[in-house]
């Protein structure tokens, strides 16, 4: 079944393809490059089910569904794909995200051709990401994600507060590329340093994880690799970039941007920087367990001050993202399985708002929390779904977010954060503590959203706002709060498998040795 | 049974997604008769369990991890002992009469659905923290309490004071829920489970003994969790704004379950911690007692009918956690059942007050409807009676055992407190009543009595709240709970002296009520409060701890949000972010100077970087 992992990469592409060659003249037109697109990705949602239900989590080996294609044999060079539990739930993210994504962009009625290419474009990146398990691939993939990007920021982005759609896309686009680069250093000198100790020169990252790198290596490179990634997770203070992306991508875009852009630096952290230098990781992740507490609290504090609906949910990301950090930190089984099913959960749930947002914001032209009001009267499903996804996003049991965050807090109570360099250890109550008084922070600026946005006396200059009724319209909607809410009553549908690939990390099977040594 | 007790939780779930998701069923008659169905399981289920004396505990895998050498599961069940039966009766029954009520109460609402959607919801969580294993579960479900509360409270979501009310409640029970986690965990990592049962085994094997102040510390923070629900000093201020809800709503989950779950997550815990637990008992006795003196006096400068009685379930929650401080949690227990049903009835009969006086809650513009409601008018009577314990109604025994609780523990002063604060409850409801029911008329729309659906469940309610205390005592309620007495206490018997003085105590609030209040006259209590403005003001502002929090809130917490987002504007921004791409801006805008476009320029440049590159390999080849 592995050709499984070739259909979900190569539906996008043929869509691509296919949306290249047809015309764009009518409003029939349009719809019929929507409904490729939309097909496509149905195509990539499906074979992603498949391989979600096939997975076989208690298997020996790693990498499940592998394709193996021999490029540059000298330099150890071939597109692998795969996946492990870790993988798998960030490509049905992907793939339910994207699916959604297709159709909520309906609205966008302008270019609709080039729209279409450029997302199918960045779907193949994101999935091609995911699926690659081949460091050179992987970061052909990484950088095919961001380009695209930044066309669909730039092109069909609106204005964000004070800032212009162009600064958005700009300093988006910098930001990643920036971290990328160094990134791709410290990536080159893991290939290199590879080839140096184990005698074999490639690309494949089952190859690299059976190197052991010497702990001076991995305590120098670690934090490179890391940064760079740790750019578009974001942590704190590299984060600056997100909101405002956030706020001036169009719905669909921002949904795959908050939605999975997002995740690529969480999980090629957890991939490439975990696997291969756990040392390292060891040694720096305190840090990270400090930094955290600042996504998390200041993200969550700043989420507050804001009055733009993209920018509160822009900055609760960044909050949310503190929580996925935290779970990376601790290092343990409870946190990183949290972390990745946090991943997921978060982003189902900023997919759902950011098409919420996106749907209303079409006909008020204003996201504005003051301006708006009362509009639970005449969008009640809109509204409904709104709420929904706001209690979710505050960690309300039931949904997905309360059970990962669970996982994250549980972990990082039982975790130990090494500061190194200082000889300092910050006890795991700390962080725990930021962690759960950071939900408290969400609940209040969510619900004060949910109070101006929604509740209250309807503003009369939205009497006329058309909620949403056909099915057609209600879809996306209805599935991304059913995946929320299965999940969250059914963690173990994805659990099981995400902890299948947790336990295989490198940093999972050292970690007692390195216990040993502390002691 | 098993499968009852499942059946039991989730079919309130079930209506409750059968009516969120089918919206002709939402709009139709048949709508309340779905929920109503769905409450009737659990107050038949709970009389089942209760002949057949069902003990059962049934476990499912919500998760599971390896961890510590071992598994990590975290489980989802259902719990049926003595005390979690108690609480269903009291659920089941109670609860029943109540979706009764609203159906008559809500009809004609546009949204009937909707609101009968979140009421069952709401009995699913309630569920869920009754029958609960363990304390990620009573956490779960403690959640999912307060979001239907949240729901509920903002039922009429186009009131700006109804979704401020609303978000009040959810917030301060978030802040309170902070503790109850900090405490989970700190229990997980004492124990190293989140079972009741396996705490239990473990404390009374003695395998934590080295860590009894941990034990205290958490139970103390698995108290804040429970002074969040249960509305204790200083997490109060969200109950009576939660008035705002529709009044079903606030008979039975701001009187009768929810606001009890707190006292009842409590026993569940503390009978964990056994003998280990003990220093933390003046804090809770202690914030028991500022709670009913504080609420009981707030009650009696009240005008709106629902605000009185809601103060009055502060303070009655007040006396609950003083016995739980005290450390007899049956007697604890006990106040709760018979205060549900008093108090259900009581806030029923307001509404059914409220309903015939068409959405009227201020007592002032009432009176006088004694003879348009003659049936609410004696509902009312017995739950008032009942409430102030008045000899042989169930307020009367459960009130007296805590009073002489105290009495036994030695906490003298508070017993007197307690006392007294019965005499202001009699002071307050007779107040109400008499401003209510007595006098002349002073509304303008006719009022008129409620129809059969909504006074059935009244007399209902009234049945059982003159009836419950005495089966209790008599019947041997304390000795069935006996498994959670608290450590080194027994069942406890009516002393006469602490009835005669508190049958005393109460007379005297009746009296003072009838001096000032009697003929439904409100003269004298007005000028007697323009006498003493300032102690006045001082109760109406609520001593003015909702201001404090404004202030706190509004000032200290959005000063600092604002404050950061400053810093993200102006440093991280501004400076991290700004100089950087200020300086590559003006390196650029520097180096461009040397693209000038004149070919002797670059001529000469390409003289000098060749003069240089030889000089630099003569000087290199000299070496």
């Amino acid at each position: 079944m592995s050709w499984l992992s070739i259909v979900v990469l190569v539906a996008p592409l043929i869509a691509c393809g296919r949306i290249l060659f047809m015309k764009e003249e009518s409003d029939a037109d349009r719809d019929r490059i929507r409904q490729t697109a939309i097909g496509w990705s149905t195509v990539s949602l499906v074979a992603s089910l498949a391989m979600f239900l096939l997975f076989d989590a208690g298997a020996t080996e790693r990498y499940q569904f592998l394709v193996e294609i021999e490029w540059v044999e000298s330099i150890g060079l071939g597109l692998i794909l795969g996946v492990d539990g870790i993988s798998l739930a960030m490509v049905v993210l992907t793939s339910i995200v994207i699916w959604t994504g297709c159709q909520v962009s309906r609205s966008i009625t302008d270019r609709v051709k080039e729209h279409y290419i450029l997302l199918m474009a960045l779907c193949v990146g994101v999935f091609g990401v995911f699926l690659s398990i081949d460091l050179f691939f992987f970061y052909f993939f990484y950088e095919m994600a961001v380009i695209p990007m930044y066309l669909l920021i730039g092109i069909w982005g609106s204005r964000a507060a004070k800032y212009s759609k162009e600064y958005a896309t700009m300093k988006l686009t910098l930001f990643l590329t920036t971290g990328a680069v160094v990134a791709l250093i410290g990536l080159l000198a893991v290939y290199f340093e590879a080839g140096r100790v184990g005698g074999v020169y490639s690309f494949d990252m089952r190859e690299i994880a059976k190197v052991t790198f010497s702990d001076s290596f991995q305590i120098t490179w670690f934090p490179v690799i890391f940064l760079g990634f740790a750019a578009i997770v974001p942590l704190w203070p590299l984060h600056s970039w997100s909101p405002i992306g956030h706020a001036a991508a169009p719905s669909s875009v921002s949904m795959l941007h908050a939605g999975v852009l997002m995740k690529l630096g969480a999980y090629a952290i957890l991939r490439i920087a975990f696997d291969s230098l756990p040392a390292g990781a060891e040694h720096w992740m305190g840090w990270v367990g400090l930094l955290c507490c600042m996504n998390i609290l200041y993200g969550g504090l700043v989420a507050m001050a804001q009055r733009d609906m993209k920018f509160i949910i822009g900055f609760s990301s960044s909050s949310h993202m503190g929580y996925v950090l935290l779970g990376l930190a601790t290092m343990n089984m409870l946190g990183l399985s949290g972390a990745v099913f946090l991943m997921f959960a978060h982003g189902i749930m900023t997919a759902l708002a950011f098409g919420l947002i996106g749907w209303f914001y079409e006909q008020t032209h204003t996201r504005v929390v003051d301006d708006l009001g009362g509009m639970l009267k005449v969008l009640p499903f809109a509204g409904t779904c709104f709420i929904i996804m706001a209690m979710a996003s505050a960690g309300l049991p039931g949904f997905a977010n309360f059970a990962s965050e669970l996982l994250v807090i549980l972990g990082a109570w039982k975790s130990e954060f090494v500061l190194a360099g200082t000889g300092m250890t910050l006890p795991g109550w700390v962080p725990t503590m930021a962690a759960i008084w950071g939900i408290v922070i969400s609940a209040t600026y969510l619900l004060r959203a949910i109070r101006d946005a929604w509740l209250g006396p309807l503003n009369p200059r939205w009497s006329e706002l058309k909620d949403v009724t056909s099915r057609k319209h209600k879809t996306p909607f209805v599935a991304l709060i059913l995946v929320l809410a299965v999940t969250g009553c059914f963690p173990s549908l994805l659990v099981n498998k995400i902890k299948d690939g947790v336990g295989k990390l490198r940093v999972m099977q050292s970690a007692p040795v390195q216990e040993e040594a502390r002691r | 049974m098993t499968l009852f007790a499942w059946i039991t939780l989730l079919a309130p779930l079930m209506a409750a997604i059968y009516l969120t998701i089918k919206p002709d069923v939402r709009r139709s008659a048949s709508a309340p008769n779905i929920a109503i169905a769905s409450v009737a399981v659990c107050a038949f289920t709970s009389l089942l369990f209760l002949v057949s004396g069902t003990e059962l505990k049934s476990l499912w895998t919500w998760m599971s991890f390896p961890w510590d050498g071992g598994t990590l599961d975290i489980e989802i069940g259902v719990q049926v002992d003595n005390l979690s039966k108690l609480m269903l009766i009291v659920v089941g029954f109670v609860g029943t009469p109540i979706f009764f009520f609203a159906k008559g109460y809500m009809k004609g609402d546009p949204s009937i659905g909707r609101f009968f959607a979140k009421f069952a919801l709401f009995v699913f969580s309630m569920l869920g923290i009754v029958f609960a294993t363990n304390f990620l579960m009573i956490f779960i479900f403690w959640e999912l309490v307060g979001a239907s509360s949240y729901l509920l409270i903002g039922y009429y979501y186009e009131k700006p004071s109804a979704c401020e009310a609303a978000k009040k409640a959810f917030l301060t029970n978030r802040v309170a829920d902070f503790g109850f986690l900090l405490g989970i965990l700190l229990i997980w990592s004492i124990a190293g489970s989140f079972d009741f049962d396996v705490i239990a085994q473990a404390v009374q094997d003695g395998n934590l003994a080295g860590e009894s102040w941990k034990l205290s510390l958490a139970g103390v923070l698995i108290f804040v969790g429970a002074m969040g629900k249960s509305a204790q000093v200083p997490f109060h201020v969200w109950l009576p704004d939660a008035m705002e809800g529709p009044t079903p709503v606030s008979a039975l989950m701001h009187a009768a379950t929810m606001v009890a779950a707190g006292v009842y997550m409590v026993i569940r815990a503390f009978y964990c911690f056994g003998a280990e637990f003990g220093v933390a008992s003046d804090f809770i006795v202690m914030t028991g007692a500022v709670t009913a003196v504080l609420a009981a006096t707030i009650a009696v400068v009240q005008t709106d009918i629902k605000k009185v009685l809601a103060y009055s379930t502060l303070s009655q929650l007040g006396y609950m956690v003083m016995a739980l401080g005290a450390g007899y949690y049956a007697v604890a227990m006990f106040h709760l059942t018979t205060h549900a049903f008093f108090k259900g009835l009581l806030f029923l009969c307001a509404g059914s007050v409220i309903h015939g006086c068409h959405h009227e809650q201020d007592m002032f513009k009432m009176g006088g409807l004694r003879k348009k409601m003659p049936t609410t008018f004696w509902c009312f009577t017995i739950g008032m009676l009942a409430l102030t314990g008045i000899p042989f109604l169930s307020g009367f025994f459960s009130k007296d055992l805590i009073v002489d609780a105290l009495h036994k523990r030695h906490f003298g002063g508070l017993q007197l407190v307690a006392t007294a604060t019965a005499g202001l409850t009699a002071l307050y409801m007779a107040r109400s009543w008499y401003l209510t029911f007595f006098g002349a008329y002073r509304g303008h729309a006719e009022p008129h009595e409620s129809p059969k659906i909504m006074t059935r469940p009244l007399q209902f309610l009234a049945v059982f709240s003159a009836a419950l205390g005495a089966i209790f005592y008599f019947g041997g309620g304390q000795e069935y709970l006996s498994a959670w007495q608290g450590p080194g206490t027994s069942p406890l018997h009516i002393d006469p002296t602490i009835a005669i003085t508190s049958t005393v105590v109460v007379l005297i609030g009746y009296l003072i009520a009838w001096s000032f209040y009697g003929k439904g006259q409100t003269d004298k209590g007005a000028s007697l409060a323009h006498r003493f403005s300032p102690v006045h003001d001082l109760l109406v502002n609520k001593y003015y701890i909702d201001d404090f929090y404004l202030w706190l809130v509004g000032s200290i917490q959005q000063g600092f949000a604002r404050f950061c987002r400053l810093v993200e504007e102006n440093f991280i921004v501004g400076i991290l972010v700004g100089w950087p791409t200020r300086f590559t801006l003006w390196s650029g805008d520097k180096l461009r100077g040397l693209q000038s476009g004149r070919l002797n320029f670059y001529a000469y440049c390409f003289v000098g970087g060749v003069t240089l590159l030889v000089v630099f390999f003569i000087l290199a080849g000299a070496q």
